[in-house]
């Protein structure tokens, strides 16, 4: 951290417009006004350029943050911070190929915190994983999780590359490795998903059935479990779970402003029951509210009429 | 300044260091501590002790549940610790480059800490549920604690236990300055006159102003708490100030080296992994911290999906979610405008009220708000049609408190506070819809938990009760949202809030005092700017004492000469700093008349009505109409300052020769 990001953060965060009480501040447009003003009076600095930045990202002007953060790296090119920086506004405004170099710049710089590289690397993974390299995607997951073990987010990301590039057996072991080094639920959850996605229908099973035990809400698991016995050939026993998470969905969700992992849940029970029409409308709805990428190809899947039923099914692709 | 007022200024900061260490020795932290003894987190059975020294110690804890029998004990393996020893190209004080030992610098390392600095986190494990334990930290056999019985701490109830909680919130408080200090002490008033202490307490961010460093830390979070950290569990959300020195990603920086939280589950809930979010349940109660900040808040993405499913397990009767960033404000910051504040309501608050959560507290927005009790309003911009499910004020002695049935269930409502109001400048850019109570006071929250009532109450810094409103859960309710709810009158924005006069920290101390002796001169001719630098030569410049004009006033050295003859004031003055990494803010409280532009080592680092250039080129100054002293924060008179002797310049301006005043009064301020 030291010597790089923080560094001009610190300063950033200092260089508010004198006078000024540490805290004082009205608001985005106001601290873009006093920075502006700064900037006339004592010229342009890496440090005002970057405070800048994020109050424009704040706004969602991208482009005029990653202006400003262009010149802060010209300005300060020996910055990881401002390259992650750059490279994540450039990539949050769809600008892939420009985030790729601005990140890939990034990593040729020094820092005596090894997580710094290992964020920009992750960074560069997703930005690879959107282009669809996922080969090189993964090279940057292993390398950055050989520099810092302690992201379960980062596990997560590596999980899906390794689904995207059918690796089962790496995928779980590297879930293995995460939940070791991190213990998060999150990653006990993927593993399931892994599990039932490898077709290790009777290894997922006992786990399910024990978080459905421990449960106040139970319809992911009730969905999990319908999963796992209709890979082992238990179809009624699993349309009566999914029965039920339909059930307790429909008493959980808002009709107005239903919230997308219910949706993702309702579409995907109803697409295990073979309820097409019902699970499009949901993954619709779950799109529409801002869920995945992946749910264009599934609506498409659904609509196709020579597509095979889903059993069993893969998981949504839950990741944008 | 006036002199009454300087004074009025040293009896409150005297009156403050005697409220906050009515039980320990009068140093801040006391000796030999670097950070005072503070609680982190509890479970029934779990309390983590944390302190930091100068140097490294032979680190213990001894407790017991009598304070004069401390009979358990732990040492060694029980106790992490951390350390700051500097970069191998840094400079290195002699004291601590010998403590550059393989075995210490493979310790975890703190960022931003003074070099030399040790910090030991001690895991007591095997309490008793719902017990008082006192303890005292050791070094080796020596008792390093007074015997005094506020180090103590008491555990949590079992999980599901109906038992009373009662916790404290606040936000945005960390500047070290003195509403902060009233903020904290209207709270220990109200417990103390209630005979009702605290179990613990919430900050929902923004605790170190103003960029998270350590010592920012230290000086505006530490030792403003320090006597309630001492006893009562501070339970923390990153805001977006520790977020400039602190990663979630990576959960590296000065907020995640000062924060111990449960990250595996070890306090109740879904382990989280990481110290950026995490839930913990106390008795009937189920809390959930997020990062607002830094990290992704998309359904599928990790934060949201560890969400899910805490609150897919959770079987607590009372759910309550705080983070930073306010789903719906229009203070200091508007959640119709910023993507930060939108996308926790858009896509995080779907899945709270899926979940059933009772109250959402959050800070950011410099001012308190209260919502009705709402459900589903997660539109942009935000209306209070079709969203409100009881448009009463909550109080159970006027309109009735909010009313849901027994358990936890989807969809009865929420109520969303703002408590952004514990110490910075309140802000108000207008008025929120779905609010009850919107006060722009500064204050904080204190929340009471028995059975099937909550109740809230924002303590506002005078001690006085500014918002209560309660939430009932009996029996079962069927919610239904209102079409044309009551709707808040539109708040007007009173005249001056917003421009109260910024003022040096309570704690701050003079680096040139008042009265100080500057050499100064008007009369020679001054070109360039090598008078501003160590070196120069200010041969023939006179010596006198602050303040410095001609005119109406008392000034200790009177320039009457200079009237019709020069605008121009140029002083100078050398000041000592022992250790630069220690100085949180340098500041600059001067009355003057009418401008001036200010150095620190050369470097300009202020300058108020002087339009362009400085000294005998200045251009467009212009006449000053406040009257009075002013406080100028010098952040890049923090970047310039160097260990042992530095030089304050300063140039005086009038903004023309006929004018019948002059002034010039400069004192040089620190915060460490």
């Amino acid at each position: 951290m030291r010597a790089t990001f923080h560094h001009v953060w610190l300063a950033v965060a200092l260089g508010c417009a004198a006078p000024c009480p540490a805290a004082a501040h009205e608001g985005p447009e106001h601290e873009i006004e006093e920075l502006t003003e700064r900037m006339k009076i004592n010229g342009e600095t890496a440090n005002l350029l970057a405070e800048r930045a994020i109050e424009y990202r704040v706004l969602g002007k991208l482009a005029e943050a990653t202006k400003d953060l262009e010149r802060a790296t010209v300005l300060d090119p020996k910055s990881i911070g401002l390259h992650r920086e750059l490279g994540r506004v450039q990539f949050l405004g769809g600008k892939a190929g420009d985030a790729l170099a601005t990140v890939t710049r990034g990593l040729t710089l020094k820092t005596d915190e090894p997580a710094d590289l290992a964020a920009l690397r992750m960074l560069r993974a997703e930005i690879l994983r959107s282009q669809n390299d996922d080969k090189k995607a993964l090279e940057d997951c292993d390398a950055a999780l050989r520099l810092h073990r302690l992201n379960p987010e980062w596990y997560l990301l590596r999980s899906d590359l390794h689904r995207r590039l059918k690796l089962p057996k790496e995928r779980l072991a590297g879930l293995d490795d995460g939940l070791k080094a991190t213990g998060a639920g999150v990653l006990a959850i993927e593993r399931v998903e892994a599990l039932l996605d490898a077709a290790q229908f009777a290894a997922a099973l006992p786990v399910i059935e024990s978080e459905l035990a421990d449960s106040r809400i139970k319809s992911s698991w009730l969905i999990r479990r319908a999963r796992a016995r209709l890979g082992l050939g238990k179809k009624a026993d699993a349309e009566d779970d999914l029965k039920a998470a339909l059930k307790e969905i429909g008493t959980r969700l808002n009709p107005k402003t239903p919230d997308v992992p219910l949706l993702l849940d309702k579409a995907l029970a109803h697409e295990l029951l073979g309820e097409k029409k019902d699970a499009v409308r949901a993954y619709e709805a779950a799109r529409d509210k801002g869920a995945a990428d992946g749910i264009n190809e599934k609506i498409k899947t659904l609509q196709d009429p020579s597509a095979p039923p889903a059993t069993p099914a893969p998981k949504p692709d839950a990741q944008p | 300044m006036s002199l009454p007022k300087m004074l009025r200024r040293g009896l409150a900061a005297l009156v403050l260091a005697l409220v906050f260490s009515p039980l320990a020795p009068a140093a801040n932290p006391p000796k030999p501590f670097a950070r005072a003894p503070y609680l982190q987190f509890a479970s029934p059975t779990l309390m983590h002790v944390v302190w930091r020294t100068e140097g490294p110690i032979d680190a213990a804890v001894r407790y017991g549940t009598d304070l004069q029998n401390l009979d358990k004990e732990v040492r060694g393996g029980a106790i992490v610790a951390r350390a700051a020893l500097g970069a191998a190209e840094q400079k290195i004080p002699p004291q601590w480059a010998a403590l550059r030992t393989p075995a210490n610098l493979a310790l975890p390392r703190l960022h931003s800490a003074p070099v030399g600095t040790f910090q030991y986190e001690a895991t007591l494990a095997d309490l008793k549920p719902e017990t008082t334990y006192y303890y005292a930290v050791f070094d080796g056999g020596k008792r390093l604690t007074p015997p005094d019985a506020s180090y103590r701490f008491t555990t949590h109830p079992k999980p599901g236990a109906e038992h009373a909680a009662r916790f404290w919130v606040i936000g945005d408080g960390g500047t070290g300055g003195e509403a902060q200090a009233a903020v904290h002490e209207a709270m220990r008033q109200t417990v103390e006159r209630e005979k009702h202490p605290l179990d613990f307490w919430l900050h929902v961010g923004d605790m170190a102003y103003t960029t998270g460093r350590d010592v920012e830390f230290q000086t505006r979070f530490f030792e403003m708490y320090e006597s309630t950290l001492r006893n009562k569990v501070c339970w923390p959300a990153m805001g977006n100030h520790e977020g400039f020195t602190s990663n979630g990603k990576t959960g590296l920086g000065p907020y995640y080296d000062a924060y111990v939280v449960p990250a595996r589950g070890e306090t109740g809930g879904v382990a989280s992994g990481t110290e950026a979010y995490y839930s913990f349940d106390f008795a009937h109660l189920h809390f959930i911290c997020l990062d607002s900040h830094d990290l992704s808040r998309k359904p599928g993405d990790p934060m949201a999906s560890w969400l899910k499913a805490d609150l897919e397990k959770t079987k607590a009767e009372w759910l309550i979610a705080f983070w930073h960033h306010p789903p719906y404000t229009k203070g200091s910051h508007d959640s119709d405008k910023e993507t930060d504040l939108t996308e926790m309501r858009r896509l995080i608050m779907p899945i709270i009220e899926a979940g059933g959560v009772d109250v959402v507290l959050a800070g950011h927005s410099h001012i308190y708000e209260r919502s009705m009790l709402l459900d589903g309003a997660y539109a942009t911009p935000t209306v209070a049609e079709n969203v409100v499910l009881d448009d009463g004020d909550g109080d159970p002695e006027s309109d009735g408190a909010y009313r849901k049935s027994q358990g936890i269930h989807a969809h009865e409502g929420t109520v969303q506070v703002v408590a952004g109001n514990a110490g910075a400048a309140l802000g108000l850019n207008g008025t929120m819809p779905v609010m009850r109570r919107i006060v722009l006071e500064h204050g904080s929250v204190l929340i009471d938990v028995k059975g099937d009532t909550l109740t809230a109450r924002m303590i506002n810094r005078e001690g006085v009760e500014s918002d209560l409103f309660s939430i009932v859960k009996q029996g079962k309710v069927t919610a239904a949202a209102l079409p044309l709810p009551w709707l808040p009158p539109e708040v007007k924005k009173p005249e001056l809030l917003g421009k109260t006069p910024p003022a040096p920290a309570v704690d701050h101390r003079d680096l040139i005092p008042p009265a100080a002796e500057w050499q100064y001169t008007f009369d020679l001719p001054v070109r360039g700017k090598d008078w501003t630098q160590a070196g120069f030569n200010a041969e023939g410049w006179k010596t006198g004492a602050a303040a410095f004009g001609y005119g109406k006033g008392a000034f200790r050295t009177d320039l009457r000469e200079m009237r019709r003859k020069r605008t121009v004031l140029y002083a100078r003055r050398e000041f000592q700093v022992e250790q630069t990494d220690r100085v949180t803010e340098l500041g600059l409280w001067i009355d003057f008349s009418d401008a001036f532009v200010a150095y620190v080592n050369g470097r300009e680092v202020a300058r108020n009505g002087v339009g362009r250039s400085a000294g005998r080129s200045a251009q467009n100054v212009k006449a000053r109409e406040q009257k009075g002293r002013q406080y100028f924060a010098l952040p890049d008179g923090l970047k310039y300052l160097k260990d042992g002797a530095n030089l304050f310049t300063i140039e005086g301006h009038s903004s023309s020769a006929e004018k019948t005043e002059f002034l010039l009064d400069a004192v040089l301020v620190a915060e460490d």
